[in-house]
């Protein structure tokens, strides 16, 4: 389509380019800010001196970070659970989504039909909250992976790509040679459905490793909270008291500004670095995923 | 003759009836397959579903759902009656309108200024990049706000002072907390949210450009004529999607961003529920909050879902 025509043309395409670049300098900007920052030296945060390269170098807010019990408490949390919760989502969503995409199966429709529903209705949260007490996954690991354990949404996308990748001829075939429908499952549905294992491991662990609002209802416990909690006391509630003792370490006022300020970057930075490694190389899996989903709507 | 064809008829049904029955009891394994799903729904959704009653009771954790005394719609009632009634209503409402206002252009105006883009790897750059803030979670999202604008360190704060400004205590001003909010919104999801409008693009008719050229049609009259219409299907059903999810804004973000200071515009129905029951305790009224909310969403949801079910069967064909 881009053919040159002319010296409108061309302006246009400079400029276009200049302004998409400038649009994506400002979406990663703040990224940028937070890095130089936290690797910067502790008198260029006095001194408010940093606006995007990091000036001198120091990584004492990351060593500080990788010193304090509760930030690598809270680690550890969110690594269990994205890890613990993913795998249960992946298997709960590809066991269910086979039966689901087999026509001959007599109870499919009825059984759609009962997933459905839960995508319009739910009790709420009181209803909800109510139950995990009664059950008493209050204050456990367990309620972080088990609420959640099958998003209908994914479920229904599976179900999609197993029925256009799986064609009913072939589990037919297994079963005339003597294969039961659990064979055909593992050995057969699950090796063809990588791509399909890829985009469900990274949506689900996405959702794990951000996941905010379950533990803000359900963990009390200091000792089962994730990162998010811990972020949301440094950054949002209660910013200083989480290091105060290296605070303190320095009388002078800014000083003591300075060091929570970096503390805090380095802390961002460590959060979202799982999430900042993989992304690059991962993008087309969430593209897809995104895709799939939307084509079925 | 009547007879006979009774027989035929009830030995048929016998026959399916029997065939079915075999057949469900061959599919065992996929019984087996499906079965933890299905325990987790009827546990997780169904059980939850009936919970809902404890809208109509005086629920106490110590009676359960079923020893609790009923009360009919005493909650409601009391939830009408209140002050928080309008002014949640408003702010949900407000908020949704504006995030579609403001958010909805930006992901059609990046998509279509980078359909215009010849050099694949600038184009593959500049998606990379503004997907990226969509995967980062709205903790972090918030909590760099609050970093950045911090009246005491924060960078926006620092920088408006040396340009001759006053500091402004930005997340406890209630002017500015739908501006941060829908802001910062549009810079986590601009990117991600043009990727349906650039697959819409891409299923655009070469030949409709190529024989638009011939005719003489330049760049900007083949995106007014061509380019825009062919992606306007995807940007009305996506208009009218977000027009049934109006009352539904999430606590999350607004849980993170507000604070009392800031309750008269920020507080929504969804936080409002979760600081009544789960903070506050009272369940039946929370629970009567926010099954007034489902109601009404159901019903948004329903009524525009047909609307696009009619609008996507009419701009298809």
């Amino acid at each position: 389509m881009v053919v040159k025509r002319g010296i409108g043309d061309r302006i246009f395409n400079a400029s276009n380019i200049i302004f998409l670049a400038l649009i994506s300098f400002i979406t990663i900007y703040p990224f940028i800010y937070v890095i130089s920052s936290s690797i910067s030296s502790l008198d260029a945060i006095v001194k408010q001196e940093i606006y995007f390269l990091p000036k001198g170098i120091n990584f004492d807010a990351y060593k500080m970070a990788f010193n304090d019990k509760i930030f690598l408490t809270a680690y550890f949390n969110t690594i269990w659970y994205t890890v613990v919760g993913t795998f249960i989502n992946v298997i709960l969503t590809t066991s269910a989504a086979y039966p689901l995409s087999r026509k001959s199966y007599s109870i499919r429709s009825q059984l759609m039909l009962f997933v459905a529903v839960t995508m319009y209705f739910s009790g709420g949260l009181v209803p909800e909250f109510i139950l995990v007490n009664n059950l008493g996954l209050y204050n456990t690991r367990w309620i972080m992976v088990i609420l959640g354990a099958v998003n209908v949404y994914n479920l229904v996308i599976t179900r999609v790509f197993f029925q256009s990748t799986i064609p009913e001829e072939i589990s037919e075939a297994a079963k005339i040679d003597g294969a039961n429908d659990f064979v055909i499952f593992f050995k057969i549905v699950l090796p063809l459905s990588e791509a399909m294992i890829a985009v469900l491991t990274l949506m689900y662990a996405v959702g794990h490793w951000n996941e905010f609002f379950k533990a803000l209802v359900y963990l009390s416990d200091s000792q089962l909270q994730p990162m998010a909690l811990y972020m949301r006391k440094l950054l949002i509630t209660g910013g200083a008291a989480a290091n105060e003792e290296a605070g303190m370490a320095f009388y002078d006022e800014f000083k003591v500004l300075a060091v929570n300020q970096q503390f805090k970057f380095a802390s961002i930075i460590i959060t979202m670095l799982p999430i900042m490694c993989f992304y690059p190389f991962l993008q087309k899996y969430f593209v897809k995923g995104m895709m799939i989903g939307a084509v079925k709507e | 003759m009547k007879v006979a064809e009774k027989k035929a008829w009830i030995g048929r049904r016998y026959i399916i009836q029997s065939k079915f029955i075999q057949k469900f009891r061959n599919e065992k394994f996929l019984h087996i397959l499906i079965l933890p799903t299905i325990i987790y729904f009827i546990v997780f959704s169904y059980i939850p579903m009936y919970g809902i009653l404890v809208a109509f009771k005086d629920f106490s954790f110590a009676k359960g759902i079923a020893g609790s005394p009923w009360v009919g719609f005493e909650y409601f009632e009391a939830f009408f009656r209140s002050m928080y009634f309008m002014r949640l209503i408003k702010n949900t409402m407000l908020i949704s309108f504006y995030s579609i206002l403001w958010g909805m252009p930006f992901p059609i105006l990046f998509a279509l200024l980078l359909n215009e883009v010849g050099n694949r790897q600038f184009k593959r750059v500049a998606q990379t990049v503004s997907y990226f803030p969509h995967f980062v979670s709205v903790v972090i999202v918030v909590g760099m706000m609050v970093t950045f604008l911090s009246p005491v360190d924060g960078i926006i704060n620092i920088l408006a002072l040396k340009l001759g400004f006053e500091p402004i205590n930005f997340m406890q001003e209630s002017k500015w907390f739908r501006t941060l909010y829908i802001g910062t919104g549009i810079w986590q999801d601009f990117g991600w949210n043009s990727i349906l409008y650039l697959a819409a693009l891409t299923s655009i008719p070469m030949e409709q450009y190529e024989s638009s050229k011939v005719d003489g049609a330049n760049r900007f009259q083949q995106a007014i004529h061509i380019t825009i219409p062919g992606i306007m299907p995807t940007i009305i059903i996506l208009f009218i999607l977000s027009i049934g999810k109006v009352m539904n804004v999430g606590s999350t973000k607004v849980l993170l961003m507000y604070s009392p200071a800031i309750y008269d515009v920020a507080d929504v129905i969804s936080t409002y529920v979760y600081r009544k029951s789960i903070l506050g305790g009272e369940m039946s009224f929370g629970t009567a909050v926010s099954l007034f909310n489902m109601a009404i969403n159901f019903i948004l949801v329903f009524i525009t879902n047909k609307i696009s079910k009619k609008v996507s069967e009419v701009s298809l064909w």
